[in-house]
């Protein structure tokens, strides 16, 4: 057990450690603009120059790497190049809104995704089964921004320009927290009322995936020897599948769902687009757009951070749900 | 007593017997899946249509990228909706979505089949390397899974396509660099269990080359899941393709792709004017990758008859 935890620990920190060598790689090492961006067309060559040395771009390329990594184990990720905000605050402002929005859709997902398909599992062929095989294929086919945007205009637009304004426009409203000047709303009842759509479109979208992945780990648990064994002590049939037959086959599925809710947690571009929630995606997506390297390395460092703890956690969890699951 | 008694000849069977291989057999199995039919039905015509676009729109008489600044957008400069001169109605800058939606099937399905194709080609490649060799190769190429996997997929390839230029080239590449290593991982599993087998040490003991064990002894074996897998893919790097080019990262303007032209409807809410500039793009975009979802699990369901057994159980 012991020995599982530190191999699993290094292992994890090496991902990581190369993680961070890629994504510094890829962004440092290509050919990038920012001084010329930053300066203005008419600076000259010596002012970019100037520039690319007091963001240390002047500096080769390891000797950069070198002080980023010694500053990050510090807990110092750098400033953005056009605003001089620390990108640890940057990520400590946006990780709230990312977090929001994938752990409530994860327990949405979670309850439609494992609920269809035990249904589906539990009568395979039925009438039932079949609907929702056609459903989660359907959602499961279904870009999020496509979901996402048809939501948007039938229930929030379509609907407000009936006159019933049920769903508000984009825009996070932050729980807890001073509210914000400019948006005086906050609190828990506004925080859920603009998170719902988010919400929605991305269970939708990801529970379709849990409800095939479900419903073939649950009809595989059900044709086990010891299921059979069950039912001829003549357990009842609800008991078969919810006390020996939904441990087992949820197995699979909790593996698939820390990395899921790892990788949403870091970010979910697409939906913080959409819904106009300034997010962890949100604020890559627009430091790629602007060439703000150190955000972008910073955010992709911290995620890969989240989707290395996820997997540890899934793997200590498997093992408990799982007991022929040795730890070595 | 002593004596048995001759027993009658066998008699020859009446009916033929006909020697079905695997092959057969799935096809079998597939012939009687009629969803998979009609999603196979659909996608040949979705296939059709990317491949004969230019005939298509001609016999249509549109041109997918001629802005009709004056008939194709209304006396307010707003696009026009579906009607007999535009069948699916007109964009933002008057231009034909129908014609738009023809051309952007061969961007849409060229693109997800080209990169699929590269993610399964290494995937395979480097499976077999790992699950071949073991020991360093196998732990160099199981942590280069591992960082491909930790990095999020829609943030890293929009970040690569950033640094790289948008161009149909570096989309492709970005897809596969982040889809072949589920397929690696999915190789490399059975060739583990594959090379201890009697053929594998009948071929080396033969002499044969690791090469030609990795290519002609195993891979035959894995053609399965490597159809399978294939299958499945080819909708993710449409839908994935389609998000960049939401996010404003796909192909270059004004080559028309079916997640661009949701994009461009997008910007600053004109799809709330124009309803079809959304749902035209965005029902295609879902049919086909439906279609190609169905066909998938038609396939798996045909080569990989396990769960059919378990029902029967």
């Amino acid at each position: 057990m012991i020995r599982f935890i530190i191999v699993r620990l290094l292992t994890g920190l090496l991902v990581v450690f190369l993680v961070s060598v890629a994504t510094f790689l890829m962004f440092f090492a290509a050919p990038n603009d920012v001084a010329r961006t930053m300066a203005g067309k008419a600076a000259t060559p010596e002012t970019i120059a100037l520039i690319n040395h007091r963001l240390g771009l002047d500096q080769p390329l390891w000797h950069q790497y070198g002080h980023f990594i010694w500053r990050a184990l510090h807990g110092d990720l750098g400033y953005d190049y056009y605003h001089q905000r620390s990108v640890v605050s940057i990520i400590k402002k946006a990780a709230p809104v990312s977090l929001s929005i994938a752990f409530g859709a994860a327990i949405l997902w979670m309850i439609l995704g494992v609920g269809s398909g035990i249904i589906s599992a539990v009568r395979p062929r039925s009438i039932m089964d079949r609907t929702l095989n056609v459903i989660a294929l359907i959602f499961y086919s279904m870009p999020t921004f496509v979901l996402g945007s048809m939501l948007l205009f039938f229930l929030y637009f379509k609907l407000t320009s009936a006159g019933h304004s049920w769903f508000p426009a984009a825009g996070y409203v932050p729980w807890f927290g001073k509210p914000d000047p400019s948006n005086p709303e906050h609190g828990f009842w506004p925080w859920m009322h603009h998170l719902i759509l988010p919400w929605v479109t991305l269970a939708l979208v990801t529970a379709a995936a849990y409800t095939r992945f479900t419903r073939g780990s649950m009809l595989e648990v059900l044709s086990e020897d010891y299921i059979r064994t069950a039912r001829a002590k003549g357990i009842s049939e609800r008991r078969v599948v919810f006390r020996h037959a939904l441990r087992s086959a949820l197995t699979p599925v909790v593996t698939q769902f820390g990395i899921d809710l790892a990788i949403l947690a870091g970010g979910t571009v697409v939906t913080e687009q959409l819904f106009g929630m300034h997010g962890l995606g949100w604020n890559s997506l627009t430091a790629i757009t602007n060439q703000d390297l150190p955000v972008i390395v910073g955010i992709l460092l911290v995620v890969s951070v989240f989707v290395v703890v996820a997997n540890f956690i899934v793997d200590l969890v498997y093992a408990v749900l799982d007991p022929r699951v040795r730890l070595y | 007593m002593s004596a048995t008694p001759a027993t009658a000849p066998p008699t020859a069977p009446t009916t033929t017997v006909v020697a079905r291989g695997p092959w057969a057999l799935a096809w079998r199995r597939f012939r009687k899946d009629k969803v998979a039919l009609i999603a196979a039905a659909v996608m040949a015509v979705i296939i059709l249509v990317a491949i004969f676009a230019p005939v298509i729109n001609s016999i249509l008489g549109q041109d997918p990228n001629y802005q009709d600044q004056v008939n194709g957008l209304d006396m307010n400069g707003l696009p026009l909706g579906p009607s007999g001169s535009h069948w699916l109605g007109t964009d933002a800058l008057g231009r034909d979505v129908l014609a738009r939606l023809v051309y952007g099937a061969r961007i849409s399905i060229g693109i997800g089949i080209l990169s699929t194709g590269i993610a399964v080609a290494v995937g395979v490649v480097l499976g077999l390397l790992a699950g071949y060799f073991r020991g360093i190769v196998d732990v160099v190429i199981a942590r280069l899974l591992d960082v491909v996997l930790a990095l999020p997929v829609v943030l890293a390839a929009v970040a690569l396509v950033a640094v790289f230029g948008q161009s149909p080239v570096v989309t492709v590449l970005v897809l596969a660099f982040f889809s072949w290593a589920t397929m690696a991982r999915i190789v490399r599993g059975q060739v583990i269990s594959l090379r201890e087998r009697e053929f594998i040490e009948a071929a080396r003991s033969l002499g044969a080359s690791s090469t030609r064990i990795m290519f002609v002894e195993l891979l035959p074996n894995l053609v399965m899941p490597i159809i399978i897998y294939f299958s499945l893919l080819v909708p993710v790097n449409i839908v994935t393709n389609a998000v960049l080019a939401f996010l404003g990262l796909g192909i270059p303007v004004p080559t028309a792709d079916w997640g661009g032209m949701i994009s461009d409807a997008e910007a600053g809410g004109l799809y709330q004017q124009a309803w079809w500039l959304v749902f035209f793009p965005g029902g295609v975009l879902v049919l086909t990758t439906l279609a190609f979802n169905l066909l998938g699990d038609g396939i798996r369901d045909a080569l990989d008859p396990r769960i059919e057994r378990l029902l029967r159980k």
